[in-house]
């Protein structure tokens, strides 16, 4: 590996001038591309932390049908109970529904809130807390499940929660990381081509010299071996930098928003790449440049190089 | 040490560069391949080197069988076979002894033998003070010998040469010869391609000779 990795320096030192501008242009694009992809990335993410954070407070109301008796509804609430994703269960009387509808809605008169009371529009209900918050569409469907099986009960006259938000919600959600993931995934092949492209480049370049090496006895392997290290070096330089400028944007937008009235509070929710992330992005860049240059540099390399070329 | 049983090496288009060609070489031997240009001594040479398989037939050099020879198992047979080539096939960016210690390098040997090595072969070659210099430097001799240098630096059992006095002088054709034969007498055997009867003539050595892809006669002089 040493000596691969010193002829690796000899062959950059040595190829250097004659292919500064394809190095150059290549690696401001990789920079460009990587740079995108951790913005995408680590939006994503944080859009996420926002999104969930709105979708924690998911709550189903257990309407009775009316005129039920004390055991009824104990009955019920030991049910609600034994479910594992409910995390809370709130009783909320006719009583209390009326004051919470008039404390949110103070600009109907009093007559018109009696006049709902007197046509029993409040019927009695449980609040119900769920684990968990909506990330996808496994939640979704969990929703839906409990609800039905809290329906079939008697006693129960409604379940809701708020179905048509929520689903609407839960297919936004979808949406987003979908759109997010094709769009990483189209940049990450765009990064293979990029290297790719280079690899062949310089393999073409520098073939009279691979011809002579495999006829004097070097392996595929070894002769391979530069430019594998040269796409890993492209391939990490780009993602390293990229990184950096991304830190800065995203320190950037939270100071940003720190200071806005309006998004204030948006502001921690606005994270910095994590170890994880940036650890994952330098196995994944490292990954691209090694799998790009040793299939590009593999099916031209082939031992076999100048016997190819001049009996064709 | 070199053996051809029925070798034949036909190429698209059906045409035969090689019919049933059959030989023996022996260790230490010095065998000169003549015939006129499209006889089949690039192609034979080819087949001696492993650079290219033969189309049916048995090709055995150094102990490797080449028909049989595994992808991974070629370059390791290379290592064994020096190869000197009409054209020099030198690298022009490195240095006259960074293209002589090339095969050391190859096989990962380390620089203090590369060094000791490498100088002493610039010595024996007689171009000790160009071993800085670049090959396009240098005068096509000198750029033979510099081949003649990388093929041997790794004390090959068999050398192989095509036409390695082409493009020289009848005197440096001569000097050259004389380093061949040097190596020779160390026990290495040599097996050159060429159509200089006149330098076959002179070194009184075995001669194989081809015709139109056929061995044509076989004579020691």
């Amino acid at each position: 590996m040493k000596q691969a990795f010193k002829r690796y320096i000899e062959f950059a030192l040595r190829s250097w001038s004659s292919e500064a501008t394809l190095r150059i242009s290549t690696v401001v694009i990789l920079i460009f591309t990587f740079s995108v992809t951790i913005f995408l990335s680590q939006s994503a993410l944080n859009f996420k932390k926002v999104m969930n954070r709105w979708g924690d407070d998911t709550k189903m109301t257990v309407y009775l049908a009316e005129g039920q008796t004390e055991e009824t509804r104990k009955g019920i609430e030991t049910f609600l109970s034994a479910i594992a994703d409910v995390e809370m269960i709130r009783f909320i009387s006719q009583e209390e529904a009326i004051a919470q509808f008039s404390k949110k809605n103070s600009l109907f008169t009093n007559e018109f809130i009696s006049d709902l009371k007197d046509q029993e529009v409040f019927p009695e209900s449980f609040e119900v807390t769920l684990k968990g918050s909506i990330q996808n569409q496994v939640y979704l469907k969990k929703l839906r499940n409990i609800s039905e099986t809290i329906s079939g009960q008697i006693g129960v006259e409604e379940v809701s929660y708020g179905q048509g938000w929520i689903e609407k919600y839960s297919a936004f959600l979808n949406l987003m990381n979908s759109l997010i993931s094709a769009i990483i995934f189209l940049f990450i092949a765009a990064s293979l081509l990029i290297i790719s492209n280079l690899v062949r480049v310089m393999v073409y370049n520098q073939r009279d010299e691979i011809e002579i090496l495999e006829l004097i006895g070097e392996t595929k392997a070894n002769v391979r071996m530069p430019f594998v290290f040269e796409g890993i070096f492209f391939s990490v330089t780009a993602y390293a930098v990229g990184l950096m400028l991304n830190m800065v944007i995203f320190t950037w937008i939270s100071t940003e928003f720190s200071q806005s009235t309006l998004l204030n509070h948006l502001a921690t929710l606005v994270a910095q790449p994590q170890w994880l992330f940036i650890v994952a992005g330098f196995v994944l860049s490292a990954s691209v440049g090694f799998l790009s240059a040793y299939y590009t540099a593999k099916s031209i390399n082939t031992g076999w190089a100048l016997s190819n070329r001049t009996n064709k | 040490m070199i053996a051809f049983s029925h070798v034949y090496k036909t190429f698209r288009g059906e045409v035969h560069a090689l019919r049933d060609v059959t030989f023996n070489i022996n260790k230490g031997d010095f065998v000169f391949l003549t015939g006129h240009s499209g006889a089949g001594k690039t192609t034979l040479f080819n087949l001696l080197a492993g650079f290219d398989r033969s189309t049916s037939g048995q090709v055995i050099v150094a102990n490797y069988n080449l028909n049989d020879l595994k992808e991974d198992l070629v370059p390791f047979f290379r290592r064994k076979v020096g190869v000197v080539f009409q054209d020099f096939k030198l690298l022009n960016n490195r240095t006259v002894a960074e293209n002589i210690s090339l095969p050391l390098e190859i096989v990962g040997a380390s620089q203090v033998m590369i060094h000791e090595k490498c100088n002493q072969m610039l010595s024996s070659l007689g171009i000790a003070d160009k071993a800085n210099q670049y090959p396009d430097e240098l005068s096509g001799g000198e750029k033979q010998r510099v081949a003649i240098g990388r093929a041997l630096i790794s004390q090959p059992e068999v050398i192989i040469a095509d036409e390695p006095t082409g493009n020289l002088d009848p005197i440096l054709s001569r000097e050259v010869m004389s380093v061949f034969q040097k190596f020779n007498a160390l026990g290495t055997t040599v097996f050159i391609a060429t159509h200089d009867l006149n330098l076959v003539n002179d070194m009184k050595k075995r001669v194989i000779n081809l015709s139109k892809g056929e061995l044509a006669n076989e004579a020691s002089i």
